[in-house]
Parts: structure tokens; sequence; C-alpha cells
């Protein structure tokens, strides 16, 4: 019997699985088979004759280098001239390689077989490569090459293929000459690829005797560069194969081979240090994690084992964080030890376990320093800030049944409600305990009212008071705050701060690294800004550009001497900083002629940063982040009264720029980082990035691509803006976001301002402009239903991207229709019914004498209004938007709306921050924005201390247009917001959140439905 | 499916210095520097300390001599292992 002709014998999965007996059960059979079907005996015999001139040509004292990346039972080495060859195979059926194994013991032939999966293989400087891999199998791993058809997987960009696929480029990458068994479908893939030399058709019945019925073909393959014609055999058993025009490249074949598994190198040794006898192991540190120095091999062999003890578990999908590779590795984290109940202890017991092993541990002196330090500093980070909070009054609340349920829905165990049936819920700031027969739930109000209606009504159930959740760091730690406070002192700064302002500000300095300022608009944050610079000795504040005239507005009227301050406009004025430097970050991120950003040259220059409306931090990839990021100052303090912007996962980049990154007191981690917990320090098997954690603790998505999953912003998803774990989310945020309200009472005396009234009016369609819209509609609709199918059928997503697009032009025809934008269908002139209604909304609050600001999307738009009140009412407006400069447009509406007489501001959405417009008495939403923080900030403009009277609030909605679906979202955005900083109950007007496609489909439903019945008929008529 | 048994068979050079290891499945023999010989008493058995990896890391059940280690491997004698295996 000759080589490998037993384990050839063996069958395959493929033959021992059962025929699927209806398209149901293939999913079951191609589980049993994992696509392991053994080449034919004619065919692998086929494929050494087509190899074997060109192996003629290599010389007789070089053995050939072959790789099987799928050995299965070795059928393909078989045929393979034993003397002058050398066989790497691998599988993942460990059956097979113990065969294999079993059977080439004592063997003289040279080989080796590993157990594997080819998506951890790396393989180079190989002869050839044969091989029948698996067909059509989804692969997905960390440790995946990324080649041409590799895709975003589950373990990030790179790591998923179709299994055929990868083999073949793994394949070409590894070796000279490759002869593939390959799918015909996968013709189109082959070709492609210029080093194709032949391709051996083979009968369709080729596999049929292994229970596979699939066309398939033999592709040769060419060495690097080469390039020729495409020789077609068609081929039968008993048939000789002819060879191609492939020939091994000179020189080629005599690099050492690599075949490595999970990056494991058998031949390279990973410990160098000589073997000495001394057992010193010396324990420093750098930056947060614990350095070991050896000074013997042996004792850091030993030491090094017994710590990391083994590689982490491998199966499934988890993803670990790419500093993780071992068991152990818990063990080099200061932070998992300061989660520990007595972190001196859990150190010590790691000093222990290197003395265990013969080491000597030798603590060095800066460590030590640096572990009582880090240790004090924590013991502040961990504190959450001083927090008022409005919360339900009472002790508990009684909810009445509106239908029998489960007291746990999904729960079977949980006992059932009847319809009508009272419970105690007691309230938790935003979600309840509640208790039914022994047994008790803690839940969202949101989520209860699905089920419950709150006795008494919803006024019980709001009315609120305030009460102090966290009395603040001053109280725990009194004598550091005296220090700070006596700092403050000296600099003169408390003549200028209230005192919650001087309290908060004691706080920030107290806290061992950077914080949020989530300061409510209104309460001081520029004048906290400018303190926290004076005290912090050299600081950089950043502010967008539009708001570099108001802050120097504040430093004169607070008569800071020039001497110590400055704004920086070029690279010559960051020569020599001052105490307090002023940029905007548009010439933070600008770059000079050599392409360095300003940013660069401010590097470790500033121990403090302020960064005013920071909330813009939320994305780690923008400009100003990048720019922000370059500066690496020891703290960074993010100023913002909406740090929660859009979806309360936006706080996540700003605390891991502010209070540190996958640190003991932010456990989570925008980049690879694990997430620290105390779990940790045991085994760091199964541990989680800090992102993923992050994900699912607190992040709603009913699904998302795994682009959304790798960092929470880019690729699709479906997302509700709730938080999951509210009470978590709130231990987390009060650590890093100081949160003052206008109303609390610390704050109110001396902020506080009345409460705006809102109005929202629903407007009636003009029949010209719903023609003109609806043709629109029905256009989007069409278009949006065509592309849903097409999807369908070819088994892709939604392109989210040009469904944005369109729905775009659907919102202008709507909004802006005299100025549509592209994917626009022509132009409609006359004024419309909401404009009207606007406008006649504006000349009310002129005529009851109250100052308005008119916020809406575009230029055009304030230009139409502006003419418009002219023309028809009289009334003189001032126009600010992005397309006039910042200097002219903060002048004219200084001279002419702020301290003049013009009653009327119509402004772009680029006016919705930091302006302090206490003069305006009326806001009015021509339309509504995507986001709950613009809208917020832009009401915030007048609620100012010097606010003096209600101001009216009108949102105007077009009726049954997609305004509809923007409050909805935005309501949800405010709530969520809301529940995670301020402690709400989460409660919207909708019980149910609509999402976009379901709306889109509603409103496609609702569109082509009414043309159908009377729209068309209208629309004819109109 | 249970764990394949791996017969693994080493020999050391007369100073004690550098392995040659013999392991199921791979013809050639890995070569490696020894960190360090214990000999073997009564509670514990002979160990010998690599400066290399040469495990995989898969759920192997060795014969001979067991492989383990994160960072380099650690072999430990097993029961069975033939004496003429190591000088």
């Amino acid at each position: 019997m000759s080589w490998l002709e037993r384990t050839s014998q063996r069958q395959s999965k493929g033959q021992r699985a059962r025929k699927a007996t209806s398209l149901g059960d293939l999913h079951r059979r191609r589980a049993e088979t994992q696509a392991q079907f053994w080449t034919p005996s004619w065919v692998a015999s086929g494929i050494w004759a087509s190899l074997a001139p060109a192996m003629q040509k290599v010389p007789e004292n070089r053995l050939i280098k072959v790789l099987d990346p799928a050995v299965g039972s070795g059928r393909l080495f078989t045929p393979a001239p034993l003397d002058r060859c050398s066989f790497y195979g691998l599988d993942i059926d460990q059956d097979c390689i113990q065969a294999l194994s079993e059977e080439t013991r004592g063997s003289e032939a040279s080989y080796e077989f590993a157990v594997g999966a080819m998506e951890d293989l790396t393989a180079r400087n190989f002869d050839i490569c044969v091989m029948n891999p698996p067909f059509g199998l989804h692969l997905a791993g960390p440790n995946m090459r990324p080649y041409a058809c590799t895709s975003f997987g589950p373990f990030g960009p790179n790591t998923a293929a179709t299994s055929h696929e990868y083999a073949l480029m793994l394949a070409l990458d590894a070796a000279q000459l490759v002869a593939a068994v390959m799918p015909s479908s996968a013709d189109g893939h082959c070709r492609s690829e210029e080093r194709l030399a032949a391709v051996y058709r083979l009968p369709r019945n080729t596999f049929k005797a292994e229970g596979a019925n699939v066309a398939t073909s033999v592709y040769v393959f060419g060495p690097p560069g080469f390039s020729g014609p495409v020789e077609e055999f068609s081929v039968c058993p008993g048939e000789e194969w002819p060879a191609p025009a492939v020939a091994f490249k000179q020189g080629a074949g005599d690099r050492r081979v690599v075949f490595r598994l999970n990056g494991i190198d058998f031949s390279e040794p990973t410990i160098s240090t000589p073997v000495t006898g001394d057992p010193t192991v010396r324990i420093d540190h750098h930056n947060r994690r614990i350095v070991l120095n050896f000074h013997c091999g042996l004792t850091e062999a030993k030491v090094l084992n017994a710590l990391l003890r083994e590689d982490v578990p491998r199966e499934g999908r988890h993803r670990y964080p790419k500093e993780i590779r071992y068991r152990g590795d818990g063990h080099f984290y200061l932070d998992t030890y300061l989660l520990q109940e007595d972190p001196d202890a859990a150190l010590n017991a790691f000093i222990e376990q290197i003395r265990q092993q013969g080491g000597a541990p030798a603590v060095s002196p800066t460590f030590t320093g640096y572990w009582s330090k880090l240790k004090k500093r924590h013991h502040r980070a961990m504190e959450p800030f001083r927090h008022w909070v409005k919360m339900d009054q009472g002790d508990s609340l009684v909810l009445e049944a509106t239908r029998s349920t489960l007291l746990e829905p999904g729960n079977p165990r949980s006992p059932a409600i009847r319809r009508g049936t009272q419970l105690k819920a007691v309230p938790l700031g935003g979600e309840y305990i509640v208790e039914y027969e022994g047994h008790t739930v803690q839940q969202r109000r949101d989520v209860l009212e699905k089920r419950f209606t709150f006795i008494g009504g919803s006024e019980l159930a709001r009315d609120k008071e305030w009460r102090l959740v966290h009395p603040g760091l001053e109280a725990k730690f009194p004598e550091i705050a005296k220090a700070y406070r006596a700092q403050i002192a000296k600099l003169g700064i408390d003549q200028w701060l209230w005192p919650y302002q001087i309290d908060s500000l004691v706080e920030l300095l107290m806290k061992p690294c950077g914080s949020v300022a989530g300061w409510q608009q209104g309460t001081g944050k520029a004048r906290l800004a400018i303190a926290l610079g004076l005290v912090s000795g050299k600081a950089l504040l950043c502010v967008e550009p539009g708001l570099l005239p108001e802050m120097r507005r504040e430093l004169i009227k607070l008569q800071i001497d020039p001497s110590l301050y400055q704004v920086i406009e070029g690279v010559d004025d960051t020569r020599v900083l001052k105490r307090l430097n002023l940029v905007s970050y548009h010439r933070l991120r600008s770059v000079d002629d050599r392409d360095r950003m300003l940013a660069a040259g401010l590097r470790r220059r500033v121990t403090t940063v302020i960064a005013d409306e920071g909330s813009l931090l939320r994305n780690p990839g923008s400009l100003q982040s990048r720019a922000v990021a370059r500066l690496s100052p020891r703290r960074l303090y993010v100023l913002d009264g909406t740090p929660v912007a859009n979806y309360p996962r936006d706080l996540l980049p700003i605390a891991g720029a502010t209070a540190g990154d996958g640190v003991a007191n932010q456990p989570f981690s925008l980049r690879q980082r694990p997430f620290m917990s105390p779990a940790l320090l045991r085994s760091a098997s199964f541990v989680a990035r800090g992102i993923d954690e992050f994900r699912d603790r607190h992040v709603c998505i009913d699904w998302a691509v795994n682009e959304f999953k790798d960092d929470l912003r880019t690729g699709a998803k479906r997302e509700l803006p709730r938080i999951n774990d509210v009470l978590g989310f709130r231990d987390w945020a009060g650590r890093f976001v100081q949160r003052r309200l206008r109303d609390e009472p610390e704050v109110a005396p001396f902020a506080g301002c009345p409460k705006p009234i809102y109005e929202d009016h629903e407007i009636g369609w003009d029949k010209a402009h719903f023609k003109y819209y609806l043709k629109h509609a029905i256009e989007f609709a069409q278009w949006y239903r065509n592309h849903k199918a097409e999807c369908g059928s070819s088994g892709k997503g939604l392109n989210l991207v040009a469904i944005l697009a369109r729905i775009r032009a659907v919102m202008s025809a709507a909004n802006n229709p005299h100025a549509p934008g592209r994917n626009s269908l022509g132009t409609y002139v006359p004024v419309t019914s909401k404009q009207r209604a606007v406008m006649e909304r504006i000349a009310e609050h002129v005529a009851a004498g109250r100052k308005t600001i008119v916020y809406m999307e575009s230029p055009e738009m304030v230009r139409r209004l502006q003419r418009e009140l002219q023309e028809n009412y009289g009334i003189d407006a001032v126009p600010f938007h992005g397309q006039r400069p910042i200097e002219e447009r903060t002048a004219e509406m200084d001279e002419r709306f702020r301290f003049g007489d013009c009653m009327v501001m119509l402004c772009s959405w680029c006016a919705q921050r930091g302006l302090n417009l206490a003069c305006a008495k009326a806001v009015v939403f021509y339309q509504r924005n995507w986001s709950g923080d613009v809208e917020q900030q832009a009401i915030a403009r007048t609620q100012r201390p010097d606010q003096d009277s209600r101001v009216w609030v009108d949102r105007f909605h077009l009726a049954g247009s997609l305004d509809v679906y923007m409050k909805q979202l935005v309501e949800w955005k405010v709530a969520a917001a809301d529940a995670g900083l301020d402690w709400g109950d989460g409660a919207t007007e909708d019980d149910v959140f609509m999402h976009m496609d379901a709306l889109i489909e509603e409103f496609c439903e609702e569109t082509l439905g009414m043309r159908a019945r009377e729209a068309y008929e209208k629309m004819l008529a109109a | 499916m249970g764990a394949a048994s791996k017969p693994v068979r080493v020999q050391l050079d007369e100073n004690q210095t550098q392995a040659t290891v013999r392991i199921d499945g791979i013809s050639r023999p890995i070569i490696a520097p020894v960190l360090g010989v214990e000999p073997a008493n009564t509670s514990e058995p002979q160990r010998i300390y690599l400066a290399s990896r040469i495990h995989d890391g898969q759920p192997h059940k060795y014969t001979g001599w067991d492989l383990t280690g994160a960072v380099s491997t650690i072999m430990t004698r097993l029961p069975s292992a033939a004496d003429g295996d190591q000088s």
C-alpha cells in the first residue's frame, strides 16, 4: 500500500451524512458535512500529471514544498512523488489529522500536519498548493488576511469571506503554482486572476459518489507575474491531463517556508533573555500597565507562563480586544487592581505569585509612588459629582393593568396579572420596581405604560420635587476642596462667579482627570471656561469660530487683564503662550504649507484644554476631534449644555477623551481595549471589548451591520433612542458629567428664568402645493418600493444613503419648494400655506412687542422669508446664515437685533449654539431638525439669566408630512438624554417608537392609497 | 469527538542547552533552545523549559510529554514516557 492510501480510503463527512430529504433539510446536511467531500483519485492524479513538467525542472536535490490548506484525508497528496516533495497539510477535522499523523508515523516522507482553520493560517514561500477547499462556507476569524474577497466581518475589517474564494487567495499568496478544485460558480472569480494558466472542466458527476451534485473545474495558476493565454480542457476519468505552460520562478523556492497557525512560529525563540540564575524580577509600570523586567530567561519563562497561563479560548464568534491573548493578561492592568475590594491585597497576591515561581520581586520606587497616587486619584475619579434631580414625589405609586399580562413578559415563571389588577410601583428615577405576589421586576416607565396605567393619572406620577442624589466631591474630600478654594480666591475669580459656579469649579478641579461640564444653557459656561483656564496655569480654550466674539466680549466684561490672555490666529501666536489662549476649532485644525496641523505645534504645551460646545468631539474621526486629541493635554474639559447630542451613545467618545479610555473609572473603550472589570484579574477568557460591552449594556438596537458594531458610528442599524440599563448609565455618567440645571435649588436664584410656552401648529396644504408635493412623494414612494423589491430579490440590504438623499427631496418639496436641491422635480414658486402661517405668527409676536428668532434649514428660505415679510407685512428682519461671513453676520445681528430695534432674526441652524439672546421673547421653528440637541440649543439662546419673560416656542408641521416623524424622533432623543443625565422617566407622547423604515412604509401606503382614492382626482382638479 | 492522542519525544544535547523535539504529525524535528531542566522528584515530574513556543494551543492529548505554556513551552514528563526518549 502506498503513501497515504489508507487514510484516502476514509469516508468523507459528505458520504457519511444522511441525504437531505427536503429543502429545509439542506441546512442540516450542510452543517453535518462542513462541505467535506474528498477529491476523486483520478482528479488528484490528473492534477499531479499536469504539474509534472514544471516539477521536472526543479533540481533533484531540492524538496518541492507542497501545501494543502484543506487536506482532509490527504487524497491530493497521494499521487505526489514522495521523494521529491515536502508536504504541509491543514484541516479543521481533528480525526483526519490524527489519521494522517498515525499513518505517516515512521515514514521517510517530509511532512507537517496541523489541526486548524484556514482563516488562522499564515502560509508563504511554498512551491505548490493543491487544494479542494470547502465550497460556499462563510468564514470569519480575527486572523484572516486582507484580500479582495474579504469583507467587514464580526471581528472587524477584512474578517469575513466565502471559503473557496478565501482559500484561493490564500493559496495564490502562499505558493508559486496553484491547482485548485473550484465550483464553476467561482469561474469569474478565478478568471479575474491574471495568473490563471489553465482550466480543466470536470464532468458534472465528479463528486456524485461523495453525495454532492456540483459543477466543478480544476484551475491551475502560474507563478506571480505570470500572464499568458488561458488553456481550456475538458477531462474525464482515464484520460491524460495535458500540462499547461507554467514553470517555477528561479530561486523562489530557496526561501524558508512559513506555515503558522494563530501567529505561533515554532522556529523563533519567544524568550531571548539569557539564563543567568539571577531571580530578580523588577516590577515597573508604563502608564497604567505593569511591566516586568527579568534578569534570567528561566525565571522569565516560569513567571510569565504562570501568570499568563494559556491562550484565551477562541471558540465561537467572541471578539476579543486586540491586547488580549492569554487568560492571565488581566494581571498587567493596574486598573483591574483598583477595582478589587482590596487593591493592595490583590497586588500583593500578584507579587506573591512571582515569588512562588522562584522570582525575587523588586518593586521599583517609581512604581510604588505611582500606585499610591493612582489609588488616591481613583477614589476621586469614582466619586459622582454633586447632582440635583427632579424625582417623583412619594415612595410608591399604584399601577392598574390595562390588559391581562405577565408581570415580566417573556418569563413564564412570573405571576399572571388579570386586567384591572392594581400593583404597587416604587419609583427609582425613571425606572420602577414593581412587586406582585412576591415577585419583583424593574422596568422603565415607557415599558410599563404599554401594559399599565398610573392610577391618579399622569399628574400624580409626574408631580416631582428636587432631590440631592449625590452630595459631591467636596463633601467627601473637604481638605482638597479647601486648597482649591484658596487658589480661586487668590486669583480673584470668586469676585465674578456665583456661589454655585465656584462650588462646581472646585469639584471639576478636584477630579483627577478631565470632565464634562454639562451645565444647562444660560448657567454660565463661558465664565466657567475662563475660570478653568485662569486656574489651570496654561490653558487652551477652543470655541466655535462664530463664538469667538462672544468669548472676547465676556473677557472684556469681566475686566480680565489683557496680558493674561490672547486669541491664536496663526502659527506666530503659538510661539509664546499666555495663561489663557483662545482658539477656534477651525484654526486649530488648519494646516500649514507642510500639511502640519496647528494643533501639532501646541502638543503637550498646555496643561488644560477646554472644549466649548465640546459635544462635537462625539465623532472621533472628525478633524476637530483629531485636532483636540493631538493637543494631548493633562486634562480636557468638555463644556456643553447638551452633552448627549443625539443618541445616548454619543457620550462614549466624550467620556474616553475626558475621563480616560478603558480605565477603572471609565471602563468602556472606544478603541480596541478590554472592558475594565474586577473579573479581568481572574481570567481574560471571553472578556469583551469596551465598546462591545457598552453597546450590549446601554444601546437599544434591533439589528446592526458589523461596521456599526465596530465603532457605533458607521454603517446601517435600526436603533431606538432609548437607554438600556438606565441606572447603570447614570452611575457611569455621574462620574464624569457635572450636570447643573437652571431650575435646581442652588442655581435657580441666580440663573433661573421662566419656562417657555410650547405650541405646535399643524398646517393644511394649498392644493397646488399639495399637487407639487404629491408628485415628489409618489415618485419617492414608487422608487422606495421598487428599491425594496430589488434589494429583497437580490438579498441585499436597503441603500440608506440613497433613501435619505431622495427623502430629502420630499422634505424640500414640502418646506423649501421654491429652491429645491438635487433629485427634485421642478420648482414651486408661490408662497406656501406653512410659510404664510409662519409669517402670520411672526407678525403676531411683533405686534405683541416680542422679538422673534425664526429657525429654518436653508439660507434660501431665510432670504425668501425676509423678502416676503418686508413686502407683505412691512416687517424688517436680520438674516443670519452660514453663507454670510461670521464677522459680518454677527456685527449686523448685534447692531440691529440684539442691541437694536429690529424685531425679527431669521436664521439657519448655524445660530443654534453659543449666542446669548435674552432679548428674544419668541422662537419659531419653521421646520424641525433631526437632532434633539439642535432644537434644545436653539431654544436655549433665549433662556439666559437675564430673561424676564416666558418665551413662546412655536413649531410648525405640515399635516401628514415627514415633519411628524421628525417631531417623534426628537421627542424620543430628548427623553433618552433626559433619562440618562437628569434622571427623567424617559416618557414620551408616543408609547411605541416608529422606525424610519416603518414610517416610510406607512407614508408610502398613505401616499399611494391617497392617489388611488381621492388625491389623484384632486391633483387633476387643482 | 475526544481529543486526539499525540506522541511527543524529546532529546537533549549534552549540555542540556538544546532540545530536539519530535511531535506526531511533523516529520522534521523541532530544535528549540533550553532554558532549564527540573529533575523529577517525589512530588513533581521532570520539566523542561524551552525558549520557544512549539505547541499550538489546540486541545491535544499528548503522550510521553505534555506541552503547556503561554509564551514558551514547558514540557512535563508524563508517566508513560519511554525511558530512552530523553538523555
